[in-house]
């Protein structure tokens, strides 16, 4: 029995050696420490996840330039905005990508600000400013005040604050035809279903203007001039305890003093490269 | 009887509250008359113990009712398991529970207990009421009447004590079945939350994680449709550029192949023209016999078709093509001022053919009209007479018709009236054949009427009108009018020249047949020119139209026409020697003439001898008619002038 406990002893030791062995040997084998960001699964071409699950996009691509920059290895998380932020919330990621999801607590439709005040969270500096833009057909009337979108549907992006604006200023007189994917909305103004779509202007830029679709459709945008969405940016959001990481976060992403570019110039700026995706 | 359950606790005190009061009462009531009778105080004591004790019991029992009953009808009227339901976490649910059981155990026991002790109170006063009873009746002496109102009153306590104590094993009896009820419910609960709620949970989540990737699903879907419908866009795009590209190439291809049609219909024209302009050659050689006698005013045949083509293409320029060409008023007359005020040559005017090449063109059936008259009155007129005959033929006869008939050949949307009705005639059988003749036949007719009947030897019967080398000239010239205005690309040219020289040839041949097997002298040649000219005229209304074998039937029927008409003429109007020649000639282009325009409904049909068009008969017959009656109706007011200028 004696023996007994002390070969355990012996194992145990042998054991607790091994683990420390191995232990500093993965230390060594990590040289970057790693990021995790949440983003959005499909919102292109800001950021969405390609057939091989890599993350894409040019604000991928500006987040990675930044991450090499703090020589830190950026990994990507796919997921609903407000998943995301609980996720930020319970340690499981480190930074979520805020496009311009009209989050909780609720947005207040007349004072629309973005990103809004949430608990125990902070906001890196812009990475790009939103442009709002009404994509229509080419021969629809010119609409600029609500009363032209009388009897008219409006499609918009489920749960953006493109959404949140248009349920608080046009729901009176238009309808308001909310859609999980913008594309799908844009399917539908193609085929007449729709009279315009509310959306950001660089997403209309890559997917229709940059295509051949705004030619086969006959389609145009005009500028939406909206001052509610005016402070609409996209930012990085993290855990407000993370003060070093939100300095090191600010220093990569944005120049110093210099005006937030509108996502139109980032895209244009930005070379699109895969990022692998932990997702 | 009240029940717990549906009456309030004032209602189920008041028995109680009654037998307490009744007790006092009587007691009262005995002590006064005991104290009247003056009974011993030994019995008085007990009957006032008796007293105070039911009274006491009374309302120890209505108290404790009312107390058990507020008790009770919240627990029974409250519905435990709803709240239950609505309870939020597993954990907190058993919690909920247990404390919802204790605190519902709790008052149910003591409701029973306290229901056994009421049950045990009322053994006590049944008792003690047997015992008053045994009382009473033995101490029946001296008051009847009050004894027997106690005892009324007694039986009245017992009966309400036995409702009371029924009621009461109702209710402990219905608080049972509920508790039993209460009971089961609880287990369901709390097994529903142990097991089905797991089970539940289970399932909703699966739920939940089907319907999320089935939001993916779709999700992907609709961004794979976007996708597709950026390829379609790409692709019909593309599709639009090269159909375009082929376009532009097979415009450009066109617009060559027009301009080159175009030219070559320009060239076609200007040889038309030339083709046309033998009409003047012809009839001068027609009229080359004549020069031995000159007209009236000593003035040669052939310098007499000299003067009538200056006159006649003169007045046409000057006003002839302005009438007949110009912005229709009311489909009547065209714009005086068409030609002379440079209308016609404006870049804007939408017209189907050059100014110069058409007005050249037009100006030879108007000479072929005024030759005719010219050709058919000779040397009843001076070269003078002529000349201004020849130019009312240029500015008013032919032109005015004209612009009934052929308004729109020049623009396409000026149509006269007879164009605008449907009214056809492609070579002039009736703009010019017809008019010319009833031109001639009423003039010489009214000639006739006044002039003595003469033989005249150098008009002999059977002296052709067209000599033969004039005939070709005229075959030439009529294939020019029948042909010209056809463009090259039609493909018509050559079967409208084989169809003129057909129905010609079969003109020709018919009237020299007939002739020839219903006379026996020399005039058969004659005829047989006669019939070839008048086969021209005929099939000039048609020739484009036309199948091989309708046009010879065409120029046979002319040809048998010209005959006929002719001799007809001879015997009836134009008698004179002198009018042999205007007999001819109106045979040739009337007779032809009126021919050639019924043809245009008779065989104009598509098909070869496809039913005639009885409704573009009767355009045509409208047609014929108005060239007749007009240009009677102006050789009749010319000659009337003409008379009167001559006396």
């Amino acid at each position: 029995m004696a023996n007994s406990k002390a070969l355990l002893g012996v194992l145990a030791l042998c054991l607790t050696g091994m683990c420390s062995h191995f232990g500093h040997a993965e230390e060594t084998s990590l040289p970057r420490p790693s990021l995790y960001i949440g983003i959005e699964n499909n919102r292109k071409p800001y950021v969405y996840f390609d057939a091989n699950r890599q993350a894409q996009g040019f604000l991928v691509t500006t987040i990675q330039s930044a991450c090499e920059q703090l020589d830190l290895k950026c990994h990507f998380v796919g997921g609903r905005p407000e998943n995301l932020l609980l996720n930020l919330q319970n340690i499981k990621l480190n930074a979520v990508l805020l496009l311009d999801s009209a989050l909780p607590p609720k947005v207040d439709a007349l004072k629309l600000t973005h990103p809004p005040n949430i608990d125990h969270l902070k906001f890196t500096k812009p990475l790009c400013q939103l442009v709002p833009v009404l994509l229509h057909k080419k021969q629809a009337p010119a609409r600029t005040k609500p009363e032209d979108f009388k009897n008219t549907t409006i499609g918009v992006q489920e749960g953006t604050v493109f959404h949140s604006y248009l349920v608080a200023k046009y729901s009176g007189v238009a309808h308001i035809k909310a859609y999980p994917l913008l594309e799908s909305a844009i399917i539908d103004l193609v085929f007449n279903r729709l009279d315009g779509v509310l959306g950001e202007k660089t997403f209309f830029k890559a997917r229709v203007f940059d295509t051949l679709l705004d030619e086969y459709a006959e389609l145009t945008s005009t500028p939406a001039d909206i001052q509610d969405l005016s402070t609409t940016r996209i930012v990085l959001a993290v855990r407000e305890h993370d003060t070093d990481l939100l300095k090191q976060l600010n220093a990569a992403l944005a120049p110093p003093a210099s005006t937030t570019k509108a996502c139109t110039e980032l895209l244009a700026s930005a070379s699109v490269k895969p990022v692998k995706s932990n997702h | 009887m009240p029940t717990i359950s549906t009456h309030s606790t004032r209602q189920y005190c008041q028995p109680w509250f009654y037998i307490g009061l009744l007790a006092f009462i009587v007691i009262t009531l005995r002590e006064k008359t005991s104290s009247r009778v003056g009974e011993g105080k030994s019995r008085d004591a007990r009957l006032h113990r008796l007293n105070l004790m039911t009274t006491l019991l009374a309302l120890l029992l209505c108290c404790h009712s009312t107390a058990y009953a507020e008790e009770k009808t919240p627990a029974q009227t409250s519905p435990p398991v709803v709240e239950q339901k609505s309870t939020p976490a597993a954990s907190d649910k058993t919690k909920l529970a247990t404390k919802i059981t204790d605190a519902e155990s709790e008052p149910k026991t003591q409701a029973q207990a306290q229901l056994e002790s009421s049950m045990d109170n009322v053994k006590v006063i049944e008792k003690t009421l047997t015992t008053l009873r045994k009382e009473i009746d033995n101490s029946k002496k001296g008051a009847v009447l009050n004894r027997a109102t106690i005892k009324d009153g007694l039986d009245l306590i017992s009966s309400q004590l036995k409702d009371a104590h029924v009621d009461l094993e109702d209710m402990r009896s219905l608080i049972s079945t509920q508790g039993i009820n209460l009971e089961k419910l609880q287990n369901d609960l709390l097994t529903l939350k142990r097991n089905d709620l797991t089970a539940l949970q289970r399932s909703l989540n699966a739920n939940a994680a089907d319907v999320s990737s089935q939001k993916f699903l779709i999700e992907n879907y609709a961004s794979g449709g976007y996708e597709t419908l950026l390829k379609i866009a790409e692709l019909s795009t593309k599709l639009d550029k090269l159909s375009q590209g082929q376009s532009v190439q097979k415009d450009s291809k066109q617009n060559e192949r027009i301009s080159m049609i175009k030219d070559l219909d320009r060239l076609w024209l200007l040889l038309a023209i030339v083709m046309v302009s033998f009409v003047p050659i012809a009839f001068a050689i027609a009229n080359n016999k004549e020069h031995n006698k000159p007209l009236l005013d000593g003035a040669t045949a052939q310098q007499g078709v000299l003067l009538v083509c200056l006159a006649a293409f003169f007045g046409y320029f000057i006003l002839g093509f302005s009438f007949m060409f110009g912005p229709s008023t009311g489909g009547w007359l065209g714009s005086m001022g068409f030609v002379l005020l440079g209308n016609a040559t404006e870049p804007s005017l939408k017209s189907t053919f050059a100014f110069a090449e058409f007005l050249l063109y037009q100006a030879s059936f108007v000479l072929f009209a005024a030759l005719i008259i010219y050709t058919a009155i000779g040397r009843q007129l001076s070269g003078m007479a002529h000349l201004l005959l020849a130019l009312l033929v240029g500015t008013l006869l032919v032109p005015v018709f004209g612009h009934w008939a052929w308004a729109g050949h020049f623009i396409t949307d000026n149509k006269g009236w007879l164009e605008a009705i449907g009214f056809v005639d492609a070579g002039g059988a009736t703009t010019i054949n017809t008019l010319a003749a009833g031109f001639v036949l009423a003039w010489l007719w009214r000639i006739g009427k006044h002039k003595p009947a003469s033989h005249d030897p150098d008009h002999p019967e059977n002296e052709p009108v067209y000599c033969a080398s004039a005939l070709f000239f005229l075959a030439i010239s009529v294939a020019g009018f029948t042909a010209g205005s056809l463009s090259i690309s039609s493909n018509q040219i050559a079967p409208t020249l084989l169809n003129v020289g057909l129905a010609a040839s079969a003109g020709g041949l018919a009237a020299l047949l007939h002739y020839r097997y219903t006379r026996v002298d020399k005039g058969q040649v004659t005829r047989s020119l006669g019939g070839f000219v008048t086969g021209l005229v005929a099939v000039s209304a048609t020739a484009s139209t036309l199948d091989f074998a309708e046009a010879l039937i065409v120029g046979a029927i002319a040809g048998l026409i010209h005959n006929v008409t002719y001799t007809l003429l001879r015997k009836s109007i134009l008698q004179q020697v002198w009018q042999v020649r205007a007999a001819y000639i109106v045979a040739i282009h009337g007779a032809g003439g009126i021919w050639g325009s019924v043809c245009v409904a008779l065989f104009g049909t598509e098909g070869l001898f496809a039913m005639p068009n009885m409704g573009q008969l009767g355009l045509q017959l409208t047609g014929t008619a108005s060239a007749l009656i007009y240009s009677v109706g102006l050789a009749n007011a010319v000659f009337f002038l003409y008379a009167r200028y001559n006396k």
